[in-house]
């Protein structure tokens, strides 16, 4: 007896490692455990046994019972497992485009600053981009007979007037020369404090080359409240770095003139290029000067309906186009307006 | 603006050891900016100044043979092709190794020991061109090597500590200069740099006793002139200056012309005073500052002839001789023969200046000065450091007349700021006598009451430049040093969000395209003639630049779709599928709009116009807008082709269009192949939900049945009619939904079959089979009723 239940057993194992598919599988379960099968005709075969025989046999019988349902679910769970797909896989080829789409370079760096300020409870505020001579110099403290009024490079437009009530210029009306101005329209909606950034577009008249556009982007943003030390404008300043280079970046302040801000500064940036040690990119000084910024002019504040005696503020104004330059060391700045997908598609 | 050390030392003693990189630090963080140093020896390397001991002709040649006594470099013999060199000479040696640049030559000529004519040649005795020395040493009649005769130095010295070239310039950006008048002249920066490192500043001179006359002035115009001064030199002679000085002005790139335009320009270069010297035999007294008329014409120094009616203008009795502040006349000037200088010192009108400058296409170290606005007091420098430097040049020389005729002085500037005004603002506490001690340095006078400081500028700083507490902080931060502050955030209340609202709709508009497959660009504001005229713009609508980028660029855009055409064409050569858009201003009727618009490039012009459809209808589900109302056709811009068009409509009105582009448009933009389909949609019109739409449905209580139908049904029959009618048939509808449609094989040409899927349910059971078999019946009987549409 005792034979027999090894010799099924080994049988059944030997069969099992050589059964190569399922419906092999299946064939060994009904051979050995259907209701004709070795097994189960040894299981009848008990009826005819003495209690004693009976019970030695049994046990043996019911483990390899037991065994040859493991061994072949077993077999089959391998299979089932190992199966390959009806199609062949070339793993090499090049994975599906998700989108070909993306962001513009300049929007996508305006939204990584307007991200940033943000979280320091900044708004974003959107000005004209049509503008008058009224809010763009007369309200930014360029007196009457700045030479910036009379030069060239404002693209003023044809036959139209300005705001009616215009205190210096000619009321005139003009595609934006800064962003500055619009910071008096945000003031004007509503009392202080103000936290609020004003990316966008400005245009110049200029001879475009590869470091000179007639249109590019400009970020600013304008800090006002009670007590604002000057060295919150640094606070901005690093914020701006930080985002756009993913780390910190050393800055220092100089004194600075604007018309619109009292006191001015400009603000350098170590180069990146050389890490301050002095390169051409920076003409061997190692710093790039990056923004102007500085104190509301009281002018200013007072144009804005803003009592100067009260409160006080910062503005940091940073050429957007010159900043995504340095991140990616482009070098050439008329590839922004060029509208060529082969450059445009680059930036992720 | 170029500046000397060793000039600047004449009136400040910097410290010692202070290097001259961490002064243009120095002086960078707390004035101006210095753009970089330059060290006028460095071209001068390997010269050196040498005495001819003995010189011979060369026989048959033009040459001469010279023995050099050139001191610790030894004696050495050179050959020299000058026709000026002679024993006794003191000369320019350039030893080998030099680098030289012989007549002509764009490329240094680096010197050697060679055999000339079978002589040996240890060096090359220079000429001032060759050195680049020319504005010291200027050529003049005779050319040939520079005699250095009036050098003190041994033979052996190096040549730039002989001639002063052992120097340090400082070039400083003139924009970091425009506020600051006061700095345009070298005892302007050393003001500040005593000041910086607080060391004591050396005053200039002021002139004394001067023999005061009349009639050497009449009354100059109180709207050109400030004040106004003559003071007249007896017995001078015109001569060369003095090497020292015409080494100082060489550094700050002013070349030496004789000794009294030298003197002149020294004066404005030392004190930002600038001045100018007349022949005095040459004008007839008293000289004015007035208007030029109408039959007057100047000719400048630099030749150029300008009518003067309204010009301000220096004149003698008899005519016209400047032009006030900017420059002198080509006659009257300083000439060889001169014997007698009248100089004519001071104050115009900066305003005036500018204008004039301007007229007349002339700007010069003087009206870069004045139109920044020199104070009339300075005068009183300047004047004393000329008076005091012809003495000391030519001491035969003697003042004998001087007149001063002021309209107006430089009123000072009174201010008054609170200590605790300025702490606020810096973030950081300072007593008041350390304030008052900074501003002492910088020459205002500081009077202390409790926390008030009543200050008074100096006239250089009242011209404009201090009159407010805020200029007043300014000077206590930039002494006190910009890094010497540490960073204090600003401490804010925790007020409510400015505005409560999600990003703004225009960054949800470009993601949601751009992650939809659509490339952003921008464009120019304006738009090209051309494509204006094929988009069918009214150009008498739009804004007009007054002096555009081109003449076909003068009218700003109404609307994207022209530039993004036009961006599409550039984009073809490289890719024939492709998305591109835009979200920015545009200016229909003369008003700022912003627009989203995107043109959609390919050859399945179905495909195309479903995509871009979908990207329109996708707006509500990803950017959270109400839903927008479809017309087929409407009113459609000229850029569009009508037949293949959608116009859309929100709840504040038309917000914009879908369309195929049409065959005007592309050819205009030069479009040559695909189809082209563009959107264009009015922003300020999209209805954004302040947070999200905020509505959802329950789920259906008792499941749903579902069957799918293709029916044949000609182009005509459009699907929003087919799915109004099936779905307004039976109250059991839930919804008609499009899965396909097919042309081609085995359908007729002008038709195409149609499959779509209707969902039916109830509120209260489950729908039956035989339910669903009866609408499936009802629907296919509608369709062949209503549209001739043939199940298939």
């Amino acid at each position: 007896m005792s034979d027999s239940v090894e010799s099924i057993q080994a049988s059944l194992a030997s069969k099992l490692s050589s059964a190569s598919s399922l419906d092999g599988v299946e064939l060994l379960r009904v051979e050995y455990l259907g209701k004709k099968g070795l097994i189960t005709g040894l299981l009848k075969g008990l009826g005819a046994m003495s209690p004693d025989e009976r019970k030695g046999a049994g046990q043996a019988i019911n483990l390899l019972k037991t065994y040859a349902q493991e061994a072949i679910d077993a077999r089959r769970d391998a299979l089932l497992d190992s199966a390959s797909p009806s199609f062949p896989v070339d793993v090499t080829m090049p994975g599906l485009a998700v989108s070909p789409g993306g962001l513009h370079p300049i929007t996508q760096m305006m939204y990584d600053l307007d991200d940033a300020f943000a979280a320091l409870n900044f708004e974003v505020f959107q000005g004209p981009e049509v503008s008058t001579e009224e809010y763009d110099f007369d309200y930014m403290n360029f007196p009457p007979d700045h030479p910036a009024r009379e030069s060239m490079d404002t693209y003023w437009l044809k036959n139209v007037g300005g705001d009616s009530h215009s205190a210096g210029g000619n009321g005139r009306t003009c595609l934006r020369p800064h962003l500055t101005g619009g910071s008096v329209r945000r003031m004007m909606m509503g009392p202080p404090p103000y936290r609020f950034v004003y990316p966008g577009h400005v245009y110049r008249n200029e001879t475009t080359d590869a470091r000179h556009e007639r249109a590019f982007t400009q970020y600013e943003a304008l800090i006002v409240d009670r007590d604002v030390p000057f060295t919150a404008g640094r606070l901005l300043i690093d914020t701006i770095l930080e985002t756009v280079f993913g780390r910190p970046v050393k800055t220092r302040m100089r004194a600075g003139f604007f018309p619109f801000v009292e006191p001015g500064y400009e603000i350098d940036m170590e180069c990146q290029v050389c890490q301050g040690k002095g390169c051409s990119v920076c003409k061997h000084v190692g710093w790039i000067e990056v923004m102007p910024g500085g104190v509301p002019h009281p002018n200013v504040l007072r144009a804005a309906g803003v009592d100067p005696d009260e409160w006080t503020g910062f503005y940091v104004n940073v050429g957007l186009d010159r900043l995504v330059m340095m991140r990616y060391r482009i070098d050439d700045v008329r590839l922004f307006h060029g509208a060529d997908l082969r450059f445009l598609n680059q930036f992720r | 603006m170029k500046v000397s050390l060793a000039w600047l030392r004449d009136y400040v003693a910097l410290p010692i050891g202070l290097a001259p990189a961490q002064l243009m630090h120095d002086l960078t963080l707390s004035t101006v900016e210095v753009e970089g140093i330059e060290y006028p020896a460095d071209h001068l390397k390997g010269l050196c100044v040498a005495l001819v001991v003995h010189a011979e002709a060369i026989p048959d040649t033009h040459l001469t043979l010279t023995r050099i006594d050139a001191g610790s470099h030894g004696t050495l013999q050179v050959v020299c092709g000058a026709a000026n060199v002679r024993a006794g000479m003191k000369v320019i040696l350039a030893l080998p190794g030099a680098a030289i640049f012989p007549k002509g030559a764009s490329t240094p000529l680096i010197v050697k020991s060679v055999e000339m004519r079978g002589v040996h040649s240890e060096g090359v005795l220079c000429a001032a061109d060759e050195v680049g020395l020319t504005a010291v040493f200027p050529p003049g009649e005779n050319r040939g090597i520079v005699d250095l005769g009036e050098v003190n130095a041994k033979p052996g010295t190096a040549l730039a500590e002989a001639i002063g070239f052992d120097d340090a310039v400082l070039e400083i950006d003139n924009k970091s200069l425009t506020n600051r008048p006061d700095l345009w002249g070298h005892h302007g920066i050393a003001r500040e740099l005593a000041a910086i490192y607080q060391v004591p500043l050396k005053s200039l001179p002021t002139a004394q006793n001067l023999p005061v006359v009349t009639g050497l002035l009449g009354k100059p115009d109180a709207s050109i002139c400030n004040r106004f001064t003559a003071t007249v030199f007896d017995n001078v002679r015109v001569t060369e200056a003095p090497l020292w000085m015409r080494s100082r002005l060489a550094k700050v790139g002013q070349r030496s012309i004789d000794l009294f335009v030298d003197l002149t320009n020294y004066v404005m270069f030392a004190t930002g005073q600038p001045s100018h010297a007349y022949d005095a035999d040459e004008v007839s007294t008293p000289m004015l500052a007035r208007y030029g008329n109408k039959d007057e014409t100047l000719t400048l120094l630099d030749g150029t002839v300008h009518e003067v009616p309204a010009l301000p203008c220096i004149a003698d009795a008899k005519r016209v001789l400047a032009a006030a502040g900017v420059m002198g006349g080509a006659q009257s000037g300083v000439a060889a023969t001169t014997r007698r200088i009248f100089l004519e010192m001071a104050s115009f009108e900066a305003k005036l200046v500018r204008k004039s400058s301007q007229r007349l296409g002339a700007r010069t170290e003087a009206s870069s000065r004045f139109e920044k606005g020199v104070d009339s007091q300075r005068i009183d420098g300047a004047l004393g450091l000329f008076i005091e430097l012809v003495k000391g040049i030519q001491p035969e020389a003697v003042c004998t007349g001087y007149q001063d005729l002021v309209n107006r002085h430089t009123s000072l500037a009174k201010i008054s700021v609170q200590v605790p005004f300025i702490e606020r603002r810096l973030g950081k506490s300072f007593p008041a006598a350390e304030i008052a001690a900074s501003l002492n340095r910088l020459g205002l006078s500081v009077n202390v009451e409790g926390d008030t400081l009543n200050l008074i500028a100096p006239s250089w700083r009242s011209t404009g430049d201090l009159s407010l507490p805020a200029d007043i902080v300014e000077e206590v931060a930039r002494l006190h040093g910009y890094d010497n502050f540490r960073i204090v955030p600003p401490r804010i209340d925790l007020a409510r969000m400015p505005r409560a609202k999600r990003l703004p709709l225009d960054r949800r508009l470009r993601e949601f395209l751009a992650a939809s497959g659509l490339q952003e660009v921008i464009t120019y504001p304006w738009a090209n003639v051309p494509m204006l005229a094929a988009a069918g713009i009214d150009t008498s609508h739009l804004f007009e630049l007054e002096a555009p980028p081109g003449p076909d660029q003068r009218f700003l855009r109404a609307s994207l779709v022209p530039n993004l055409i036009e961006a599409t064409a550039i984009n073809q050569h490289n890719f024939a599928n492709f998305a591109l858009f835009e979200a920015g201003a545009v200016f229909p009727g003369k008003t700022e709009a912003r627009h989203v618009a995107g043109v959609l490039s390919g050859d399945d012009l179905p495909t195309l116009f479903a995509r871009a459809k979908g990207l329109i209808e996708g707006l509500q589900r990803k950017v959270h807008l109400g839903s927008l109302k479809e017309t087929q056709g409407g009113l459609v811009p000229g850029w569009a082709d009508s037949s293949i068009a959608l116009t859309f409509e929100g709840g504040k009105g038309a917000v914009g269009i879908l369309a195929r582009v049409g065959n005007r448009a592309r050819r205009a933009a030069g479009i040559k192949r695909g189809e082209l389909v563009a959107f264009e949609l009015d922003i300020a019109l999209l209805e954004a939900y302040d947070t999200r739409e905020n509505t959802w449905s329950s789920l259906p209580a008792y499941p749903e049945i579902s069957f799918d139908m293709t029916v044949l049904a000609a182009d005509a029959v459009g699907w929003s009619d087919v799915r109004s009618a099936i779905s307004t048939l039976d109250g059991r509808v839930r919804e008609v939904s499009w899965i396909g449609e097919y042309r081609g094989k085995g359908i007729e040409e002008g038709a195409r079959a149609l499959t779509f899927r209707v969902t039916l349910g109830l509120a209260d059971r489950t729908l039956t089979a035989e339910e669903s078999d009866q609408v499936r019946s009802e629907v296919a009987a509608l369709l062949v009723a209503r549209f001739n549409a043939m199940p298939r």
